[in-house]
């Protein structure tokens, strides 16, 4: 395996949010933090991850599934695709999940609901933890059905559906699901059931916080009743309620571990690179998509920073633990939450000793002081290409089979 | 007997933590996901051990002897996050119901409730007999394997996790380090909350009466014995509590200001070796 120089790639990002509410609890309040003895609004490490999982799907052409659903996903795979009568291409996608090491469970008899309309989803099988596999692992679990099709077919539906019952071979079936692709190399799996289907996430995803005290807006709001409008016979409305948003500029930061990463591809340079790059991408243009329909929330980061460190990852999430006051001369809260990200950088970098910063570099529209974030690039473009050769110069370029 | 060693062997590594949320589990179980108000010793035992890369399953023995002394800069306060996932664990492993069932697949979600220490700045003093532990410790965190966090994965750490490794006593450094808090308006002096996890020893400021160094505050079930997923393992071990009162120009401020403090403190202090 190659050594690639760069160990950890770190993000920073700042990002003007207008009015929005990405991120709620169960009582529909926008999530905070308190940080420097101020209130912030926050938006979680989970929530922005599964954003960037999304986004990476999309554009990576690759996508990844999370789902108890599988049985029915194979079923309705082989009807679609292969043209399976229903009954056989569902008992198909029981015994698929019965045979894998996942296990499979049986629809729960509801002893209540004897009079209630069949319910699609609780009466079909599922896997008996979730799984997260390539979405190609579908099409290969039914052409491992097809392979077995006259057994399933001769295959009785025996009062109690157990593993020894199945008909497809265990290690095949676990096989298929231990397949990674992109997304589980970059976030990692659990699927303790499968042996050797674990794999260790490479992207560490920090909780983002505003980087100034935020007030929470309550926004109360009215439903028209069209009828009552046309007919003016009455006053009123159909529906009344209230929302929370807020607004603000988050910091944002995303590690990525190029050495697990690395690893995790099996030691393709070329491979880590695109990998590297979809993820940076993702980290810098997805966004969390609540409400994005009634506050279209659809901005870009005001400023973007690349570094690359041989040594430890850093957060300058402290840059803002004393909260930024915003500029009354009308620059609002984005550019001195740029010039205190620069100030911070330059006073930690040089406490540490700049023998572990390998490269750093930015890119932002601000037209504040950014001396302390490395040159300036013009683009994201240029900004993830001078990281990434950075990061991964390898002495000898190595020639890479396709 | 030569009256000076050449090197003088390492005392103490000191660590700053601190960053928007940390959160130290002592009993978190299923969806009750806990933090306590200060760092666990499970919690900075395993931030040593990943630094150094050691697997769960791997022993930690030679890190038992590492002691802890944390100075509760900021003491921070709770925060209760909400968090679904949906389904992800067998069945039977989901929350029973009243009548001792489980939830049906479409209603499956699991709902968890997190705790998180947020805005807490702690100071800690790693102690231990061994110098060469404790150069070791200092390196791997300077060079980690994986990246640390405070508790949890998504609570990085701020710069400097590691202040300094010293030779000197580490009671002078622990008391005498910029807090990491604002200066209060009008007191001359702040009080400062201290945890150790064995009895205070060292010349510690204040402190006429000795015995108070031996008093066990209280006792905490975070010593670890294994993390092995299928043997995690943890023992009950005392927890020992001291205030002391500071000068309040001592308060280095937040952000930029602690950090700029700091590399002040370090420069003129000396037997230190800096980040």
């Amino acid at each position: 395996m190659t050594t690639i120089p760069g160990r950890f790639l770190e993000i920073h990002v700042l990002q003007p949010i207008p009015f929005a509410s990405l991120n709620r609890d169960d009582t529909n309040a926008i999530k905070t933090v308190k940080w420097g003895g101020a209130e912030r609004t926050r938006v979680s490490s989970q929530c922005w991850k599964r954003a960037m999982r999304l986004h990476l799907q999309q554009h990576l052409g690759h996508s990844a599934l999370r789902t108890r659903r599988l049985p029915e996903r194979i079923a309705q795979h082989l009807k679609d695709e292969h043209h399976w009568p229903a009954e056989l291409a569902e008992r198909a996608g029981r015994h698929i999940a019965v045979a894998s090491s996942v296990g499979a469970e049986p629809p729960k008899k509801d002893k209540k609901a004897e009079n209630a309309e069949p319910d699609a989803v609780s009466n079909a099988w599922a896997t008996a933890a979730m799984v997260y596999i390539p979405a190609t692992a579908i099409a290969e679990l039914a052409e491992l059905a097809i392979e077995h099709r006259s057994a399933l077919e001769q295959a009785g539906e025996p009062a109690k559906f157990e593993r020894k019952h199945a008909v497809i071979p265990t290690s095949q079936v676990d096989e298929i699901l231990r397949q990674r692709n992109g997304i589980i190399n970059l976030f990692g799996r659990m699927l303790a059931q499968v042996e050797n289907a674990e794999v260790d996430g490479a992207v560490q995803v920090a909780h983002s916080f505003t980087t100034h005290a935020t007030d929470i807006e309550i926004d109360y709001f009215s439903a028209v009743d069209d009828v009552t409008s046309d007919w003016g016979d009455t006053t009123g409305s159909a529906h009344m309620g209230h929302a929370e948003h807020s607004a603000g500029v988050l910091y944002r930061n995303i590690v990525v571990d190029l050495h697990d990463l690395h690893r995790n591809l099996g030691g393709g340079v070329a491979a880590t690179r695109e990998l590297a790059d979809a993820v940076i991408r993702a980290a810098l243009l997805s966004l969390p998509h609540a409400k994005k329909n009634s506050t279209a929330p659809n901005t870009i980061p005001a400023l973007a920073h690349l570094a690359v460190r041989a040594d430890r990852p850093v957060s300058y999430a402290a840059a803002f633990e004393k909260p930024v006051a915003a500029d009354h001369a009308g620059g609002g809260h984005s550019d001195p939450s740029v010039q205190a990200l620069s100030t911070y950088a330059t006073a930690v970098n040089d406490l540490l000793g700049n023998s572990g910063l390998l490269h750093h570099a930015h890119a932002t529209l601000s037209t504040a002081d950014t001396s302390g974030l490395g040159e300036r690039v013009s683009s994201f473009d240029e900004l993830i290409d001078g990281a990434l050769n950075r990061a991964l110069e390898v002495a000898e370029p190595v020639k890479e089979t396709a | 007997m030569t009256s000076q060693p050449a090197v003088q062997a390492t005392t103490a590594v000191l660590l700053h933590l601190s960053g928007p949320l940390q959160s130290w589990g002592e009993r978190s179980r299923f969806n009750q996901r806990d933090t306590l108000r200060a760092p666990t010793r499970s919690g900075l035992i395993g931030l040593v051990a990943a630094a150094l890369g050691r697997r769960r399953d791997q022993p930690i023995d030679d890190l038992a002897t590492l002691r802890f002394t944390t100075r509760i800069d900021r003491p921070g306060t709770l925060l209760r996050d909400f968090h679904t996932v949906g389904g992800g664990m067998p069945r039977r492993l989901t929350v029973a119901t009243a009548e001792r069932e489980h939830r049906r697949l479409d209603k499956a979600t699991l709902v968890s409730h997190r705790y998180y220490l947020q805005d807490a700045a702690f100071t800690v003093a790693v102690t231990a007999a061994d110098p060469s532990l404790l150069e070791a410790c200092a390196r791997a965190l300077r060079t980690p394997v994986w990246p640390p966090y405070l508790g949890r994965r998504s609570c990085p750490p701020d710069a400097p996790l590691l202040i300094a490794t010293v030779n000197d006593d580490p009671v002078a450094h622990l008391t005498g380090l910029p807090l990491a808090r604002p200066a209060p308006r009008r007191a001359q002096a702040v009080t400062v909350e201290f945890h150790a996890d064995a009895a205070f020893t060292g010349q510690w400021p204040d402190s006429p009466d000795v015995s108070a160094h031996h008093h066990v505050h209280t006792q905490i079930q975070d010593d670890p014995v294994s993390f092995a997923p299928d043997a995690r393992h943890y023992r009950t071990r005392p927890v020992y509590r001291r205030h002391i009162q500071l000068p309040a120009v001592q308060c280095a401020g937040l952000g930029v200001d602690y950090v700029t403090n700091l590399a002040t403190y370090l420069k003129h202090s000396t037997g230190e070796h800096t980040p």
